[in-house]
């Protein structure tokens, strides 16, 4: 896929099964989140998508919503004078319209009590979160869409060391309960705790690796490199 | 590479453009304004003359004097992209004057109109300094007033005649009957118009004329080019507002009255339709649009009864469809036919090492995953140069802490709402040679850059460059004290060719004001420039090329081409590898070191390995506090550096294996 | 003589229409970059479009009002397809601020345009809705038309308040001004809220040109000055905050009427404009922070 005059995206091909937690790594502006963005029907793009093995319509965000496929974006991209809630609340959108009703469902219970931290915080407006609590309603967000996948670019932004160890303890969480997840993370190591596959972007070509013993490699590979004795 | 000559001249001396030998591009500056002036002038002449019939006459002169204003609509809105439209007020100003001025104190016509443009000048000045000062939106909402606060001033006002206005206002040239009067006015009107045709087009395509357009384009990157933005957009307000007054006196001298309904909202709108329609970022594109539209308002009793419903029509649609205008659809055909026609006979170029064109990316890329393959088992073969002798180094720091530091900052702090996006970060970088700013992302490093830049105030702290404390200085100022830097995103005028981006940076007239580019084109000096910092790139094969038309590598050259061509003290560069493959980014270090060794090199980069094969001195940055400042030895073993950017680490692994 | 409480009153009422309009430009700018310049206009056409059919062609009042109406809501919806959605949508899209003025400014002419043609060039209005004298309340003279205004447009704010605060969809329309990336991920379809947005505000600015104009009167170029007084109302809300928006509309209005009555009808309009002109040039803060959504 390409942004104007730059081919963003030259080569992309993997797959995923249900229940999988993958990981797409590699160093920035390689076309990591372009390909998130080329999935979730956002940008135009050529090739083909499938989604349980039906082919998705390009640049259709609603149909991949309605098939169960979420995205959380880079950079969170919240309602910022929204409050928290109405944030969450928005998530229900790919699947009603209706506020009593997506108030009262499950999917909304589930986004608001994932991040007990932001219990206290529901009327606040959005944009005034810290870094991390942002991340937390943007990652509800994306689950109270009901979602059976979920796609989430770079959620480590800025973020604490130890903060992003509470996400990614939420990833954990949701991917034990039966979610597909799909996580760009620019650092690897951090990624590979919780997955063992790891697809690698480099200048805009993903390559598959399956390699279960990826995360001890690159420890190794790291740590030579700053030791060179 | 020459030294910068500073050109401190602030008044044109006209003896200059008499005196100078033109080299063959400046004198493509000088013929093409000029040749357009004579030629509509002579061809208006012959238009005026064959014309007959006083309706006609009147018509055309009428034409004339919207002219005149649009000229001036060309370079402001259409050059320049800024959105103020206050010409219809200085119009109704100009003919006002004139009229009161010759009805009222029998001031002759001629005298009346140029006192109209000289206070134009004040008034313009005045209205423009505090106008321009307001953001974007702001400035078009407030000016879209002007004309209908004026004309509704001048509509109950009964000094000036109400809603009849002011009549029997002399002729600027009289003849014996009316149709003389008309036609010799007419003539002195055609010849006004050339010479606004020339300033106009001299303006444009001049070096002036280039900053113009990166103002209009990207404002922040003006200013960080050396370009004082806040200058050249009054300067463009004031002359749209001459012309505007020129054209509004002009109009009182040729029709012999000046009413309300002359210069109101819909006049104003007229002119913009005038404008737009011929095609706005030209002169003839301007002369076109003038003559459509008035023949379309007057020449035609069916569209002039109907004229709303078919300017409204006319003007949805040419914003829609060609928003450049007729004259841009004809040049858009013309360089179609052209393109298909020269087709066969153009092979892609041989290229060299650098400067790719796009074609040649996908062969590379595809062929990369083979090469890394053969390589995995063997130990991570470097085509990295070899970091710069461990001697030269220390003499160079021990010479450079005799010298000035090329960048200081102490206790520098940065907050946004309630983040602390720099937090008390105190640096030292010593002149010269190749620095190095690292960090995980969201670490405050492009802040930092910003801070220093320019681009942005602190909160706290002091900031030194080259010694001169620049807290209070603002970035264009900054730029020319000897900063200049890169961006991570590419941020080039892609429409133009490299040599163009260049050269905007190297004009040497951006300490003057707009009137210079009248009498010195500059642009000659400024090619020049530009073509020598490209070759030095070796970038000359693309120069002439598209900028967005080029491969990522070349846009990075070019840019870095554009930074160097201003000669600087201090180099910054965002992520300058990013997105290069690592042939790429071996020429890329290569080329850094050389420049260390003239310019001090201060770059953000993720890349750690290119880090500690070229950068002397290594800063760490962590949620806006800085953890760590040593040379590479320190930190390669650095414990805390290995903790905090392992991510990164791992990164860099990854590409071994 | 018209007292204070008179003018006030006076201001109050045609407050209330830039109020609205103010509230329009607002909530269309915040849910797609898009100002309405001929927001006046569809108010001409209704008042005059009913007066055309009521008066002249004789038709029931009722059937009247709602045929105009609902000829002015076609039109704004053909209107945002044929060209909105081109210059907004697509590889066609057109930098913000030429959609922002002329493209609307261009609407503006063509409709006048028309009604000139359609309508003439007399001053028209449409019949009063609430006959009957003007009523009297502590010793203040309330015309008819100006207390149906008052209550149309509380009402209408009511609306708009409680549409974003009670309904998904409302939110939905806020979002979209807020983020536009974030409100096509959650699948909200920012143009077709654009549309109903631009739709209702024809419509409305069409009821409240029929309900005001016995007060007035109508004549095809009328509807410039309404729109302008309108935009510099949102304007001065910075075209994000609804209840500031309707705040200025209200206070320009009584502005309007006491510069009228103290200090000169002729000039009323020209010197309102000279302050609030001056007003964005000494204090260009008071627009507020324009990032026009997208």
């Amino acid at each position: 896929m390409t942004y104007g005059d730059f081919v963003a995206v030259e080569r992309a091909s993997f797959s995923v099964r249900a229940g999988e937690c993958v990981a797409i790594i590699g160093p920035n502006g390689n076309g990591k989140s372009s390909i998130a963005l080329a999935i979730a029907g956002l940008v135009s793009r050529s090739g083909k998508v499938e989604v349980d093995g039906v082919l998705a319509p390009a640049r259709n965000p609603a149909w991949m919503a309605a098939r169960g496929l979420s995205l959380v974006p880079e950079r969170r991209q919240l309602f910022a004078g929204l409050p928290v809630v109405d944030n969450i609340l928005l998530g229900c959108y790919s699947w009603t319209k209706n506020l009593r009703k997506a108030r009262a469902s499950d999917a909304f219970s589930e986004a608001v009590d994932l991040f007990p931290e932001l219990q206290p915080r529901l009327k606040q407006l959005a944009g005034t979160l810290s870094g991390g609590q942002q991340q937390m309603v943007a990652l509800a967000r994306g689950l109270a869409a009901r979602p059976k996948i979920l796609v989430i670019d770079e959620p480590c932004l800025g973020l604490a060391e130890i903060v992003a160890r509470r996400m990614y303890e939420a990833f954990k969480h949701l991917n034990e309960s039966g979610r597909t997840i799909i996580l760009i993370e620019e650092n690897p190591l951090r990624a590979l705790a919780i997955t063992k596959r790891a697809l690698r972007v480099e200048r805009g070509i993903l390559d598959e690796r399956v390699d279960g013993r990826l995360a001890e490699h690159l420890a190794e590979a790291a740590s030579l490199e700053v030791n060179p004795s | 590479m020459s030294t910068v000559e500073t050109t401190t001249r602030t008044t044109p001396r006209l003896t200059d453009a008499l005196t100078r030998v033109p080299g063959f591009r400046q004198r493509g500056q000088l013929t093409r304004p000029a040749l357009l002036a004579v030629v509509v002038t002579g061809l208006g002449l012959a238009v005026l003359i064959t014309l007959n019939g006083n309706y006609n006459d009147s018509i055309f002169v009428l034409g004339l004097c919207y002219a005149i204003t649009v000229m001036g609509m060309v370079v402001q809105i259409g050059h320049t992209n800024q959105l103020a439209f206050h010409q219809a007020f200085f119009m109704l100003v100009g003919g006002y004057t004139v009229g009161v001025l010759n009805t009222k104190y029998n001031v002759p016509i001629v005298l009346a109109i140029l006192t109209v443009v000289a206070a134009s000048a004040f008034l313009g000045t005045l209205i423009g300094s505090v106008a321009t000062r307001v953001p974007g939106f702001g400035l078009a909402l407030a000016t879209l007033f002007f004309s209908v606060i004026a004309s509704g001033y001048v509509g109950y006002s009964s000094y000036l005649g109400q809603a009849t206005g002011i009549n029997g206002i002399g002729n600027i040239w009289s003849g014996p009957t009316y149709v003389t009067s008309l036609e010799r006015s007419g003539a002195v009107a055609l010849a006004l118009l050339g010479i606004g045709i020339f300033v106009c087009s001299r303006i444009m395509h001049s070096g002036i004329g280039l900053e113009l357009s990166l103002v209009g384009e990207n404002e922040r990157m003006a200013a960080s080019l050396g370009i004082n933005t806040r200058r050249r957009k009054l300067e463009v307000f004031v002359l749209s507002a001459m012309l505007a007054a020129l054209g509004g006196g002009v109009f009182a001298g040729t029709q012999t009255l000046v009413s309300p309904g002359n210069f109101d909202q819909t006049a104003e709108l007229s002119l913009l339709i005038m404008l737009f329609l011929g095609g706005r970022q030209a002169i003839v594109g301007g002369l076109i649009g003038t003559g459509l539209v008035e023949y379309l308002q007057e020449g035609n009793t069916f569209i002039s009864s109907h004229i709303l419903i078919i300017e409204g029509v006319l003007f949805t649609l040419i914003l829609l469809y060609a928003p450049e205008g007729l004259l841009g659809v004809v040049l858009r055909v013309y360089r179609n036919v052209r393109r298909l026609s020269r087709k066969p006979k153009q092979a892609a170029p041989v290229a060299p090492a650098v400067g790719v064109p796009s074609d040649a990316l996908a062969a590379e890329v595809v062929a990369a995953p083979v090469a890394s393959a053969g390589n995995a088992t063997a130990a991570p073969v470097t085509t990295r140069p070899v970091p710069p002798e461990a001697v030269s180094t220390s003499l160079r720091q021990s010479e450079s802490s005799a010298q000035v530091l090329a960048l200081e900052c102490q206790g520098v702090t940065k907050r946004f709402g309630g983040v602390v996006a720099v937090d008390d970060v105190s640096i030292k970088v010593a002149p010269l040679g190749v620095h190095a700013l690292c960090g995980p992302n969201g670490a405050g490093k492009s802040t930092l850059f910003e801070l220093i830049c320019g681009g942005l105030e602190g909160d706290a702290g002091d900031m030194f460059i080259e010694g001169h404390h620049v807290n209070k200085i603002p970035a264009y100022q900054r730029a020319q004290l000897g900063v200049a830097r890169t961006l991570q995103a590419v941020r080039l005028m892609n429409s133009r060719s490299a040599l163009d981006n260049v050269a905007v940076a190297a004009v040497p007239s951006h300490r003057t004001f707009l009137t210079h580019a009248i009498v010195r084109s500059d642009l000659a000096v400024a090619y020049d420039r530009a073509w020598e910092a490209l070759e030095e790139l070796g970038l000359g094969a693309v120069a002439q090329q598209r900028v967005g038309d080029l491969t990522l590598e070349s846009q990075r050259m070019v840019e870095l081409a554009r930074a160097m061509v201003t000669n600087p003290k201090i180099l910054l560069l965002d992520e300058p590898a990013s997105g290069l493959s690592s042939e790429q980014r071996a020429r890329l270090a290569a080329k850094l070191v050389k420049l260390g060794e003239t310019v001090t090199v201060f770059l953000v980069e993720h890349d750690l390995q290119m880090v500690m094969d070229i950068a002397e001195e290594i800063f760490v940055l962590l949620d806006g506090r800085v953890v760590f400042t040593g040379n590479s030895e320190e930190f390669r073993t650095s414990s805390i550096v290995r903790q905090e950017l392992m991510g990164l680490l791992a990164n860099d692994a990854l590409e071994t294996i | 003589m018209t007292t204070f409480g008179d003018l006030f009153l006076a201001g109050l009422s045609t407050g209330a229409i830039y109020a609205v309009f103010a509230l329009c430009f607002t909530m269309l700018f915040r849910t797609s970059a898009v100002l309405n310049l001929a927001v006046g206009d569809f108010a001409m056409l209704g008042a005059m479009g009913v007066d055309f059919l009521y008066r002249v062609e004789s038709w029931p009042l009722a059937v009247a009002i709602i045929f105009d109406l609902a000829m002015i809501g076609l039109f704004a919806f053909v209107y945002d397809l044929a060209v909105l959605r081109t210059a907004l949508e697509g590889s066609r899209a057109r930098e913000a601020i030429l959609v922002l003025f002329f493209f609307t400014f261009s609407l503006s002419l063509f409709i006048e345009g028309l009604a000139q043609h359609m309508f003439g060039t007399n001053v028209v209005s449409a019949p009063p809705l609430w006959n009957g004298p003007s009523l009297q309340f502590w010793g203040l003279d309330l015309q008819r038309p100006a207390v149906l205004l008052i209550g149309l447009a509380i009402l209408t704010g009511g609306g708009f308040a409680a549409y974003l605060r009670f309904s998904l969809n409302g939110k939905a329309m806020a979002a979209c001004g807020d983020n536009a990336l974030g409100a096509r991920i959650c699948g909200i379809r920012q143009p077709s809220f654009r549309r109903g947005m631009f739709v209702a505000m024809a419509i409305l600015a069409g009821v409240f040109g029929i309900v005001e104009s016995p007060m007035t009167g109508y004549v095809f170029n009328s509807g410039g000055s309404l729109s302008l007084l309108g935009l510099i109302s949102a304007a001065f809300a910075g075209f994000v905050k609804p209840v500031r928006a309707v705040a200025a509309g209200l206070l320009i209005g009584i502005a309007e009427a006491m510069l009228g009555g103290y200090v000169s009808s002729q000039y009323q309009d020209t010197l309102l404009f000279t302050v609030l002109v001056a007003a964005i040039l000494i204090r260009p803060q008071i627009l507020g922070n324009l990032n026009p959504a997208n």
